[in-house]
């Protein structure tokens, strides 16, 4: 009797086990909330996919093989949010290969993964930021390089939106998402993170600038000495290009002035213009660092260009994409927008220098508040200097009558 | 198969005392040279002052090419244990099969227990053994999925807590030290703990049953209490091939004191090359030879403080083996002590501002930087402590256990929780460039 009661109890464990398995594999199967499965996509079940917006370098490695496309745009959540692969100027089908706060490395690895799923790639485009080439990075815990090079998703990955905790909440998120009649905040296009216009939010705005001043304590700068072994990747991009035919557009990515005043401040200029000379040495680059009309947009909850010191929003990246295939010229600020080549460099970084010093004249109360954060972070009073910086920042925008540098 | 072979020879010529004893310490050296060359050359290396010795005795043995065979630390205490008692005379002739599977069988190779080959050798070669038994099973699965659940939802969710404090030990608060030691303390209780059911289960599977080797150690109200709860056969393994060999208590309370030293250092030692494995042995040493000299003058203290004492002491010791040195220990220790001031996250000065009257300060985010889990932290440390100390552990559970449709639903909920928090979908999960 006994001996039947354990064999029953180990049926009904079994079978439940198993039961319940198939069921959750099922289920994340259908909603597929990462769209790397490729089930079909279904209105008020699972055609929004909220998850995606977190997960780049796992559905964009899947999303190629469906795209195919001629051209590319690669860089960080700033072109991930900024480029519209739907330009006029791109060869379509383009695709926005935007991976979230990336090293030069992964970078080369998504280059790489696209030309193998596309040797027909045509044009390439990159959002050059300074801080991927900080030879101490490593890639982000997400990044897997196993999953690039070949068409499909790779067994672990396959295991993991399938059967985990993870999947299972992402699946749920996505059918409740789903239900809901309001349209989200923001959806994937094309790889392009959409965001809905909307006011920004000055103390977002601020603390990305303090956040961006720890990341060269804590993060992406930190010990931030050398870039000699994350330009051998750029080279390797550089030399594939060239000797597959295919168009390589380079630009350092137009943060918003105070960022790069930052990285004034905290002593990484010399290293930054150096960085620019080595990268110029490579191929040419159209840099928008620096403060011009775009970049010295004044902080209000209105602005037009930026989302937060570091992003810049479509209608920037618009400008940088026609300033760099010649398109609606007239539409871009004059300033907007280097062409480096080795002989001119010189030139344009004293251009640059002299900007900045234009900036401080016209915008003293901003240079100060910036040179505040750097201070106060090292201090670590946060708590009290956002509020300080808010209240000194609007006080700044009532003084000052007409901020020159704005378009 | 050397240390069968020598198990052998010492089999065959235990009536020689002095050949026997040359196969013994020749099998000794060997087991423990092995260990030494892959677990302890580079520890050893840091020793030497550079010197041309040490250039060519790096090129010699290139202690970066190193690789530690997997389980090495348990198999060679389970063949040295094997050959010391070929040479008391105290095992029969195992076939070579059997040994083999003692040493390889797999429940228990990775992370113990330390099997003695009586406990099993016998088992194997039972006929009802080799059928498939519906309750072994049974009882395998419930104590496999217990202890796989505590490895993963318990220890791994703690391990998020502890490497970032742990790396920036130097710069840790009073609240900040105390959550990474105690989550430090519980990770280890889990994970270990878990790997022992793990075995046990697998081992009942298969109809084998291996040894206990955890007992809810952190119920303990003294350290000698603690280490008979704690790696119950590594204990027994140090008392019956060190402590004893070396005297034990039969020479007087000095020398107990002095082997209690050296076995808990060599302990420690077996643990990990490096000082704070070392330091770690050597404060557990201290620790029984304090309890040791309480109890032989009579000194007793109330349960619940030598609780308190015994379990502060185990904190204590899990700072030192966790740290990457001991200068970090000590600064963690120290930050423990509160002697630098007590900060606590300013959102809570609304709750107990009381407290700013004692001394305690409040600050504000991102100050208490390594304070990862925040109040969440506190609230489920508090009630892991809870669980540790009062609740009953799996072989009590077990006692308990029949064989009713809702404990496979339960079982079959744990089972189904761990699978699924086993893979994860690894988010980016800070949104910033």
């Amino acid at each position: 009797m006994a001996k039947h009661s354990f064999r029953k109890f180990n049926n009904t464990f079994m079978t439940m086990s198993f039961l319940a398995v198939c069921t959750i594999s099922l289920f994340n199967l259908t909603i597929d909330p990462l769209g790397v499965i490729g089930s079909p996509s279904i209105a008020g079940v699972n055609a929004i996919k909220p998850k995606t917006l977190n997960n780049s370098r796992l559905f964009k490695a899947v999303d190629m093989a469906r795209i195919r496309p001629k051209s590319i745009l690669l860089g960080s959540s700033r072109t991930d949010i900024g480029l519209d692969p739907s330009h006029p100027a791109l060869i379509q089908p383009a695709y926005n290969l935007g991976l979230t706060a990336p090293n030069i490395y992964e970078l080369r690895r998504y280059f790489e993964h696209a030309l193998t799923i596309q040797p027909e790639l045509e044009q390439v485009v990159i959002g050059l930021d300074f801080q991927m080439f900080n030879d101490l990075r490593t890639p982000q815990p997400d990044f897997r390089d196993q999953r690039l090079g070949h068409v499909g998703i790779i067994g672990s990955d396959l295991l993991d939106v399938t059967l985990s905790l993870d999947a299972l909440s992402a699946s749920w998120e996505t059918l409740l998402r789903n239900r809901n009649p309001n349209l989200p905040r923001s959806v994937r296009v094309n790889g392009m993170m959409v965001r809905k216009p909307g006011e920004v939010d000055l103390r977002v705005f601020f603390e990305t600038i303090a956040r961006a001043q720890r990341q060269y304590q804590d993060g992406v700068y930190k010990g931030f000495s050398s870039y000699e072994n994350s330009l051998t990747h750029l080279e390797a991009i550089v030399e594939t290009c060239a000797d597959r035919g295919i168009q390589l557009f380079l630009f350092i990515s137009p943060a918003h002035a105070t960022e790069w005043e930052s990285i004034y401040n905290l002593g990484l200029w010399p290293l930054f213009e150096q960085w620019k000379r080595d990268i110029v040495g490579l191929h040419p680059v159209w840099d928008f660092s620096g403060y011009n009309s775009v970049t010295s947009e004044v902080i209000s909850p209105g602005m037009i260009y930026y989302t937060d010191s570091s992003h810049y929003t479509p209608s920037a990246g618009q400008l940088v994409l026609n300033r760099i295939f010649n398109h609606q010229l007239e539409s871009v600020p004059y300033d907007f927008g280097r062409y480096l080549i080795p002989e001119m460099l010189t030139f344009h970084q004293e251009a640059i220098a002299n900007e900045r010093l234009i900036w401080h004249e016209k915008q003293p109360d901003l240079a100060r508040v910036v040179a505040d954060i750097k201070r106060y972070e090292e201090t670590r009073y946060a708590e009290e200097v956002y509020p300080l910086n808010l209240a000194t920042i609007m006080q700044a925008q009532i003084v000052s009558e007409e901020p020159l540098l704005h378009p | 198969m050397v240390n069968y072979l020598l198990g052998n020879r010492l089999h065959e010529v235990r009536c020689n005392q002095r050949l026997s004893r040359i196969f013994l310490y020749f099998g000794l050296l060997f087991n423990i040279g092995l260990i030494a060359y892959y677990k302890y050359t580079v520890f050893l290396m840091s020793w030497l002052p550079p010197s041309k010795l040490s250039v060519w005795i790096t090129q010699l043995l290139h202690p970066d090419n190193i690789i530690l065979p997997l389980a090495i630390s348990f198999y060679t205490f389970q063949q040295i244990s094997y050959l010391v008692d070929a040479y008391r005379g105290v095992i029969p002739n195992y076939s070579l099969l059997d040994y083999s599977l003692f040493v390889l069988f797999f429940p228990q190779l990775i992370a113990g227990p330390i099997v003695h080959h009586y406990e099993v050798i016998p088992q194997f070669n039972r006929l009802r053994n080799l059928l498939f038994c519906q309750k072994n099973f049974a009882i395998g699965c419930i104590v496999f999925v217990i202890g796989l659940s505590k490895k993963v939802l318990i220890a791994d969710s703690l391990a998020g807590w502890v490497t970032l404090p742990f790396n920036h030990a130097a710069e840790l608060s009073f609240i900040e030290a105390w959550t990474a030691a105690l989550s430090y303390t519980y990770q280890l209780y889990f994970d270990f703990s878990g790997y022992c059911d793990m075995a046990l289960g697998l081992g009942l599977m298969l109809n084998v049953k291996l040894p206990i080797n955890f007992n809810s150690p952190y119920k303990s109200t003294s350290i000698v209490e603690f280490w008979r709860r704690w790696h119950i056969t590594l204990s027994n393994f140090l008392r019956d091939y060190l402590y004893i060999p070396l005297g034990g208590n039969r020479l007087g309370e000095s020398r107990r004191v002095i082997n209690l030293m050296i076995t808990m250092l060599l302990g420690g030692l077996w643990h990990g090359a490096g000082w704070t494995y070392i330091a770690w042995g050597g404060f557990h040493g201290v620790c029984l030879s304090i309890n040791h000299i309480w109890k032989k003058v009579g000194f007793y203290l109330p349960k619940q403080i030598s609780w308190l004492v015994t379990f502060l002491a185990v904190i204590i010791g899990w700072v030192i083996f966790r740290a990457q040195s001991l200068g970090d220990a000590g600064h963690i220790l120290w930050a423990m002590t509160g002697i630098e001031g007590i900060l606590l996250p300013g959102k809570y000065r609304g709750l107990v501002s009381n407290l700013e009257m004692f001394g305690i300060r409040f600050n504000n985010f991102p100050s208490l930087d390594y304070f990862p889990g925040g109040l969440e932290s506190i609230v489920i440390l508090f009630i892991v402590t809870l669980w540790v100390v009062f609740l009953p552990n799996t072989q009590e559970l077990i006692q308990k256990f029949k064989p009713r449709w809702w404990w496979s639903l339960l079982l079959g909920f744990l089972a189904m929780l761990t699978l699924l928090s086993m893979s994860r979908v690894t988010e980016f999960l800070y949104f910033q460039f």
